[in-house]
């Protein structure tokens, strides 16, 4: 069966070069796009080339042949731009990808996931959306929900969730938990999490990571050791999170590298900066061979950073900072 | 006692450097070439240009210009190249494009959704306690001659020159970071000019530690506008300029042709605008607006960019990355043009690569401009009369101005 054939990724005693290979056949079989780019490049094999991301946007990146995709989602824009589409084949193994993922990482059974971000029937199509909804269906307490942008958390809830020994795992952009903690201060549970998904498009003020996490630290109540980060994007189906350091780590069967902008085929050695490439086996059905536009840099455990966009424009024109001194 | 230089003797300076048999241009060209620097063409192109752009009197003739404008507008009368401007108000300039830049402060910018600062990166900004005690304590010393600091990027041979002309024409010190990437060419005239008047205010280096402490308060930087923050606390924290400092920043960092009507030559004038110096230049082209698709131009862009590799002895090799990008192109169904080193494909994106130029429709000059405001450094046209000229794309006046700025202007300004 299409849908499960691929399962085995998910095991803990994954060969990932061995599945590699399977998906990447399976991906030449199946996906047009990506068979016709590693054709034009003149590779094949053990030779996996990365597709820019951009793919979702300027074609169909689909590999599982007729089957109607169940769900799609699109990347965030400005209404001008055209945005990214992921067909996801099979909601199953998006759902797998999420829960065995973070399995890994934290522990859910014993946490309530609150989501500050809007709901998922106001934002069908948003990828982080449907993950942290299907978290909030995984937790059996019954007190994982999505909370109202621009209220209070309800002391209610929290005093419930610490009366049961649980701990809250608190989603939402970098800004919105800013103002969440500036404007409604709460104290978590004990051991709870914030997980940073990431940056609104506008933001009210500058400033810098620490000043953020100090300030969440200060607003909920916890560690600034316990504002952790995730890592994803409309394109993939699984996630890397970082602890608090800035070092993100992958599940199993997602491997990242940190390519060569001036040659994407080329891997640049680890501590140096690059363009971040993603293998994500979980997108077998769609392009799991993605190259990102974030800058990066990874360390020899596998563990990566993520820097920011990656800027072409300083190759153009006049930059006397190609040439500053250190 | 430190003298300026007039603009005779900068014009006889010229002449030496750029014709005498034993000019110490001849060993710094061999020497930039042999280095593997820049391509042997580009060099020999932007000394060729030189000689044509700024000998027979033409730096005076700029001098006298600018100086005409200013002791006009002293007056109160209108100068020939449009009405006076404040602050901040949109100025024609002789090309008869419109810009809006701040003569203090470097042109104003628009970014569009894609040049927005990733939030997930959060940069600081505050000056630290110690140099905002420092912002009290310094005071302008009316005694110390005025020196401008340039900082010469290298992306281009002799890229920086018309800054240098500039200072020097305008009497004030000059003070030139030279970059690592193109040390000899612009050293070499520098060399001449201290050689030929050792009481001139003239001073280079390639280290910036150099200027540790000498405290400028008016410096001249070309990059982009992400990186000027870093690059403004790293000066200051070493003291290089003070707080309060003049800047004549350039962030324009690409070039656009708008062609209705393929006039005969013009093809030829797009591919040298876009392929001279790799299209490294602020002056290249980057984007090329057009009636025509680029399916239906692309066998005469190739030919003539065949031709113009034989001519410039350019040995053509595909950057990795335009291979890549041009498999990509051809697997999602993106027409695109393979010009040997460069790659030329339809559709709208903001440019990155200096390799990749974009090909999109029909767009009237101001639209273009508004487009991309402070990053467009020129829209070229083929037709006469019609904004700036497409031949003039790597061959610009001497007088030509960076960002809708005019460098010499700028520095008299605050005398």
């Amino acid at each position: 069966m299409m849908q499960t054939q691929f399962d085995y990724i998910f095991d803990t005693n994954l060969d990932f070069d061995s599945a590699c290979e399977a998906i990447f056949d399976w991906q030449m079989e199946q996906n047009s796009v990506y068979r016709r780019f590693v054709e034009n490049l003149g590779g094949s094999g053990a030779w996996r080339p990365m597709l820019p991301v951009e793919a979702f946007r300027d074609a169909r990146v689909y590999a599982a042949g007729a089957h109607e995709p169940e769900l799609f989602f699109q990347s965030s824009g400005t209404s001008t731009s055209v945005r990214s589409r992921h067909e996801v084949a099979f909601s199953s193994v998006y759902r797998k990808s999420i829960l065995a993922g973070m399995k890994l990482f934290y522990p859910l059974e014993n946490m309530v996931v609150l989501g500050y971000t809007p709901g998922y029937n106001e934002n069908p199509n948003s990828s982080l959306i449907w993950m942290i909804n299907a978290l909030i269906d995984n937790d059996s307490s019954g007190l994982s929900r999505f909370l109202n942008v621009g209220e209070p958390i309800s002391q209610k809830l929290i005093d419930e969730i610490s009366s049961r020994d649980l701990r809250v795992l608190l989603f939402g952009a970098a800004f919105g938990l800013a103002d969440l903690a500036e404007e409604n201060p709460i104290i978590l549970p004990e051991d709870s999490i914030i997980m940073e998904t990431g940056g609104m498009k506008t933001y009210r003020r500058e400033i810098t990571r620490e000043e953020l996490h100090f300030l969440l630290s200060e607003g909920f109540g916890i560690q600034v050791e316990d504002i952790h980060s995730e890592y994803g994007m409309t394109e993939m189906l699984s996630q890397s999170y970082s602890s608090g350091d800035g070092w993100f780590r992958s599940p199993p069967w997602v491997r990242v590298s940190v390519r060569n902008a001036l040659n994407p085929l080329e891997e640049v050695p680890d501590g140096e900066e690059g363009l971040i490439g993603v293998v994500d086996l979980a997108n077998w059905a769609s392009c799991p061979f993605i190259l990102t536009g974030d800058r990066g840099v990874r360390r020899w455990d596998g563990g990566f950073k993520v820097l920011g966009r990656w800027s072409q424009f300083h190759l153009r024109g006049c930059n006397f900072l190609m040439d500053v001194e250190r | 006692m430190m003298k300026s230089i007039s603009a005779a003797q900068i014009g006889d300076l010229l002449e030496e450097w750029l014709t005498a048999p034993d000019s110490p241009l001849h060993r710094a060209v061999v020497r930039t070439i042999d280095e593997g620097l820049f391509r042997a063409g580009d060099v020999h192109f932007a000394v060729n240009h030189l000689r044509d752009s700024v000998l027979d009197g033409q730096p005076q003739n700029w001098l006298d210009e600018v100086q005409i404008e200013k002791s006009n507008r002293l007056r109160g009368s209108d100068s020939d190249s449009g009405t006076d401007n404040s602050f901040g108000e949109v100025q024609k300039d002789k090309s008869n494009r419109l810009r809006s830049f701040d003569l203090n402060v470097g042109p104003q910018n628009q970014f569009d959704e894609v040049q927005k600062e990733d939030p997930n990166r959060l940069v600081g900004s505050d000056l630290d306690g110690r140099q905002k005690n420092w912002l009290h304590d310094t005071k302008k010393d009316e005694n110390v001659p005025r020196t401008i600091l340039c900082l010469h990027a290298g992306n281009l041979p002799l890229v920086g020159f018309q800054d240098v002309l500039a200072v020097l024409l305008s009497g004030v010190g000059y003070a030139g970071k030279l970059s690592r990437k193109d040390p000899y060419l612009l050293k070499s005239f520098i060399d001449l000019v201290k050689e030929r008047h050792p009481d001139a205010r003239i001073q280079c280096s390639e280290d910036i530690n150099t200027f540790e402490n000498r405290q400028f308060a008016e410096w001249m930087f070309a990059g982009s506008e992400a990186s000027l923050k870093k690059l403004e606390h790293a000066l200051l924290s070493r003291q290089i300029i003070v707080p309060h400092h003049r800047a004549l920043r350039r962030t324009a960092h690409f070039s656009a042709a708008v062609i209705n009507e393929w006039e005969e030559d013009c093809v030829h004038q797009l591919i040298e605008s876009m392929l001279r110096y790799g299209g490294k230049g602020c002056r290249s082209v980057a984007l090329v607006y057009s009636q025509t698709s680029l399916e239906e131009m692309a066998l005469q862009l190739v030919e003539k960019a065949r031709k113009w590799y034989l001519d410039n002895g350019v040995d053509v090799e595909t950057p990795p990355f335009v291979r890549y990008r041009k498999a990509y192109n051809d697997a999602v169904g993106i027409p695109s043009v393979l010009l040997g080193t460069h790659l030329v494909q339809a559709g709208v994106a903001s440019p990155d690569h200096p390799e990749i130029i974009y090909w999109q429709e029909y767009q009237s000059p101001i639209q273009v401009r508004m487009s991309y405001s402070g990053m467009l450094q020129e829209v070229y046209g083929c037709s006469e009369g019609e904004i700036t000229p497409l031949h003039e794309a790597q061959r610009p006046p001497i007088n030509w101005m960076p960002d809708g700025v005019d460098t010499l202007r700028w520095i008299l300004e605050s005398k």
